[in-house]
């Protein structure tokens, strides 16, 4: 398995026609292999980083990085808030989406896409329509697709706050557990600070206000979690920690 | 079952009904029969008249299936040129929707002096005027994919091929059979137009028989030739349910 992208991003600016400026230059980088979660409020940008990031919009000035900076060592994978699968394939044939783009044989498409169902526990509902599906269902598929590739950086833009929350504390241990498989670099945008905390290595929190980072922290869990690790007094701690540096932005 | 029932039980009834009401209105004469005639007289022309009916009839329907399947593949060829080409889309999309205001009725008779009388008039007439709600729809479609997708496709490299044959195409679906739902419609009645002039099929049968004051044959081939158009618009629909059903809400997915 390819080990991760770095990312380094530097003085990063964006700024829209309408004048509104999310992003005023930040600066941070991200070792390879590491599992970052992005969290501020609403606006702040978050979004836009991330699609800075996957190289889908410009920023205004400053630099990003990725890796080398080379596009062939460049394996990139992004999920959407909502599934954003295409309606009119089959969750199999939207999961091979990627590697037809890629240009991969059909045998190889159809032997990864299968993995990768298998990997998010749909193998059994290959030839469902997406709208026969759940939402959580759909969420995997999604999540199928984007590891279809075996991506070295691994873009998320708060993919799991549409679910209920049972679904969503499964889908984050198995993206855990995924991230732990592999050795892939994972951006994680999120509003929740719980996910932020069970999931991440370490948590950025973007201040609307500054548009900029307000806050940069080493996740201080141990790196194997499970559901009981929402137990622990270190948990409850972090997540108490950020909720106030979260109240001192919004005041 | 029994909703089922309601909806087919129900309008054939209000046939039967009205059917009766009219014939009986027009026996005891308080419709005049020249304006309108019995029902029983319209079936009687629709036996008696039906060498001559049906081969008009055919005539007819051989001219809207080549009106409109020029329609289906012009008009979604043309909107994907339009798409795919800013500059062509800036130059012609604003002839195109001027065009589609243009009165067929008064350009048919440009057509038979173009195209001589008979079919190629016909022909013309209909595609005049299928062609440019597939076009229209055919390029709503194209331009309103979900940027969120549009973003996935650049993510992974897509070619412009890849994401018109992966993407566009597929997405403007649902739009184009609601265009081709408008323009068979359209398709017969370009036709019906255009054969008032050209001389050939039912529309020439209804304007003969206007003229010799045979109502009652009048009404025949309008009845054939709403059927015509009837069973055309059930063949779109089949094929847009073939189609989509699997996938998208206005076919009942959401079941
Ligand atoms: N294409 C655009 N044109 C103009 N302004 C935009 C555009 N996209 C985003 N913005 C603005 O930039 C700001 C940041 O948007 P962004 O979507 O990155 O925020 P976010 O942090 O992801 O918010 P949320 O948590 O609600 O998703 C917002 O104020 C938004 O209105
Ligand atoms: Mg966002």
């Amino acid at each position: 398995m390819a080990t991760g992208l770095s990312v380094q991003i530097s003085e990063v600016v964006k700024r829209y026609d309408s004048g509104l400026s999310p992003l005023k230059g930040v600066s941070f980088q991200l070792e390879a292999g590491k599992f970052l979660a992005l969290i501020g409020p609403s606006g702040c940008g978050k979004s836009t980083l991330l699609k800075m990031i996957a190289h889908l919009r410009e920023p205004t000035s400053g630099k990003l990085l990725i890796g080398r900076g080379e596009p062939e060592e460049r394996r990139l994978a992004y999920v959407f808030q909502d599934a954003q699968l295409l309606p009119w394939r089959t969750v199999l044939g939207n999961v091979t989406l990627p590697l037809e783009i890629l240009g991969a044989s059909k045998v190889e498409q159809e032997l990864k896409a299968r993995k990768a169902l298998e990997r998010v526990g749909l193998i059994d509902f290959e030839q469902y329509y997406p709208a026969h599906l759940s939402g959580g269902m759909r969420m995997r598929v999604s999540l199928a697709r984007s590891l279809v590739n075996e991506p070295n950086l691994l873009l998320l833009d708060e993919p799991f706050a549409a679910l209920d929350e049972v679904t969503r504390l499964k889908l984050d241990r198995d993206l855990r557990d995924l991230w732990q498989e592999s050795q892939m670099t994972v951006i994680f945008v999120t509003h929740s600070i719980s996910e932020a905390a069970f999931l991440s290595d370490r948590i950025i929190l973007l201040s609307k206000k500054t548009g900029n980072i307000q806050y940069d922290l080493i996740n201080p869990l141990p790196s194997h979690r499970t559901q009981e690790t929402r137990a622990l007094p270190a948990f409850a701690q972090l997540t108490q920690d950020l909720f106030l540096k979260f109240q001192d932005l919004e005041a | 079952m029994n909703q089922k029932l309601k909806k087919i039980g129900l309008p054939i009834c209000a046939f039967v009904a009205m059917i009766t009401l009219w014939e009986f209105a027009a026996r005891i004469k308080w419709i005049n029969p020249f304006i309108l005639p019995e029902p029983s007289q319209i079936l009687n022309s629709l036996i008696q008249d039906k060498v001559e009916l049906w081969s008009a009839l055919g005539v007819t329907a051989f001219s809207v299936t080549i009106s409109f399947g020029l329609s289906v593949v012009l008009g979604i060829s043309t909107a994907i040129l339009l798409f795919t080409s800013e500059t062509v889309l800036y130059a012609f999309y604003p002839y195109t929707i001027f065009f589609q205001t243009v009165p067929i009725i008064a350009i048919a008779p440009l057509l038979v002096i173009w195209f001589g009388y008979g079919i190629p008039a016909v022909v013309a007439s209909g595609f005049i005027v299928s062609v440019f709600p597939v076009i229209a729809s055919t390029l709503t479609g194209l331009l309103s994919a979900d940027p969120a997708l549009k973003d996935l496709f650049r993510l992974y490299g897509a070619t412009r091929m890849q994401a018109l044959v992966k993407l566009y195409l597929p997405g403007s679906l649902p739009f184009v059979m609601n265009g081709l739902r408008i323009s068979g419609g359209l398709a017969v009645i370009g036709a019906i137009v255009g054969e008032f002039l050209g001389g050939v099929g039912i529309g020439s049968i209804i304007d003969v028989a206007r003229a010799q004051q045979r109502i009652d044959k009048v009404f025949a081939a309008v009845l054939l030739a709403s059927g015509l158009g009837l069973l055309l618009i059930k063949l779109i629909d089949l094929t847009s349910y073939v189609l989509l059903k699997n996938w998208h809400p206005s076919e009942g997915s959401e079941e």
